[in-house]
């Protein structure tokens, strides 16, 4: 009888209220237009378990799926192959999207710091050609 | 030449005032539309709200202008663009991407997952908490009520197939007086 006592999560694993109630928060508001529905205590925290289990359940699925195909790391596709499996495909769109955006940011994140880099030894290519020329003057 | 000035400054800030309005309506329909379609309006919401941004220190200092000193709106204006910047890193993924990891790395600790997996389960879970905020809006809707509770989401769960995984987490409320009795009836088979 003492088994189905409650195993307590531990507070790293449980993901952050604020975030959770601002998501169904922000649905809710969009699906009722004429007024505001407030949430119940219990129900918050039925939907941030609900939540961490989905990761459980859809991490786990992914890494079945990898270890079929006989790979070590998951990768996005096992993702949305898991997704398919656990009955939620139309999330797989803006998936998708979100992490073409991803990419996107990446390509010009390493663009950006590049090109920082090249105006930097730009500069001091000039900087130093100035001095020289300064030196040149001077003398 | 000063009263010119001051004409001119009030005609602006007319317009500005305008302006803000309109853009804070488009702000929070982008905001809306950018959690639904996830993030491809991003770009465009970000150039929006550096204008909004803009703007808004625009009023500031306007206001300010009519006691006389425009100063300390530079530093103000850092900030704001750098709470931007924030907003957008927490918009590619609403959660973070470090507990995430820690959540499935809980489950197996020997499971290697790539940033990219990481980053479409994070966006899986945020539709996931939506799609279940609908089912049980939907539900409370229909009982007529005005605050969602955690039996809507149970019924929700006991009822959708694909939500059976959360059975176990989510169940429907029974009466300690029947729980009580289920149990010590089925007790001795091991509870």
């Amino acid at each position: 009888m003492a088994e189905t006592v409650k195993k307590s999560v531990p507070e790293a694993e449980e993901l952050p209220k604020a975030i959770v109630r601002r998501v169904v928060k922000d649905k809710l508001s969009r699906c009722s237009e004429d007024g505001d529905i407030s949430i119940h205590k219990d129900a918050l925290l039925a939907f941030s378990e609900s939540a961490r289990i989905f990761i459980h359940y859809l991490s786990a699925t992914a890494n079945d799926i990898c270890r079929e195909s006989k790979r070590q790391i998951i990768n996005a596709e096992d993702v949305f192959e898991a997704l398919k499996e656990t009955e939620f495909p139309e999330f797989i769109p803006s998936l998708k999207a979100s992490l073409e955006e991803f990419r996107m940011k990446n390509a010009g994140k390493r663009a950006a710091a590049s090109k920082e880099n090249e105006t930097k030894k730009k500069r001091k290519l000039e900087a130093e050609s100035s001095e020289k020329g300064e030196e040149g003057v001077s003398q | 030449m000063a009263s010119s000035k001051k004409e001119k400054k009030i005609i602006e800030d007319k317009k500005k005032e305008q302006k803000i309005k309109e853009k804070k309506e488009v702000k929070n329909k982008e905001e809306k539309l950018n959690l639904s379609n996830g993030n491809s309006k991003q770009h465009k919401d970000k150039s929006l709200n550096t204008l909004c941004s803009s703007d808004l220190e625009k009023q500031d200092n306007n206001t300010t202008v009519i006691n006389g000193p425009t100063s300390g709106t530079k530093p103000k204006r850092k900030r704001e663009e750098h709470e931007h910047d924030e907003e957008d890193v927490s918009k590619t993924h609403a959660f973070p991407i470090n507990r995430i990891r820690t959540v499935i790395k809980g489950e197996d600790p020997n499971s290697r997952v790539s940033h990219e997996a990481i980053i479409a389960i994070n966006k899986a879970t945020e539709k996931f908490l939506e799609q279940l905020t609908l089912d049980a809006y939907t539900r409370c809707v229909q009982e007529r009520k005005k605050s969602l509770s955690y039996m809507h989401l149970a019924h929700v769960v006991s009822k959708e197939r694909r939500y059976d995984f959360l059975s176990d987490f989510v169940p429907g409320k029974v009466k300690a007086e029947d729980a009580l009795k289920e149990r010590y009836s089925g007790g001795s088979g091991g509870g």
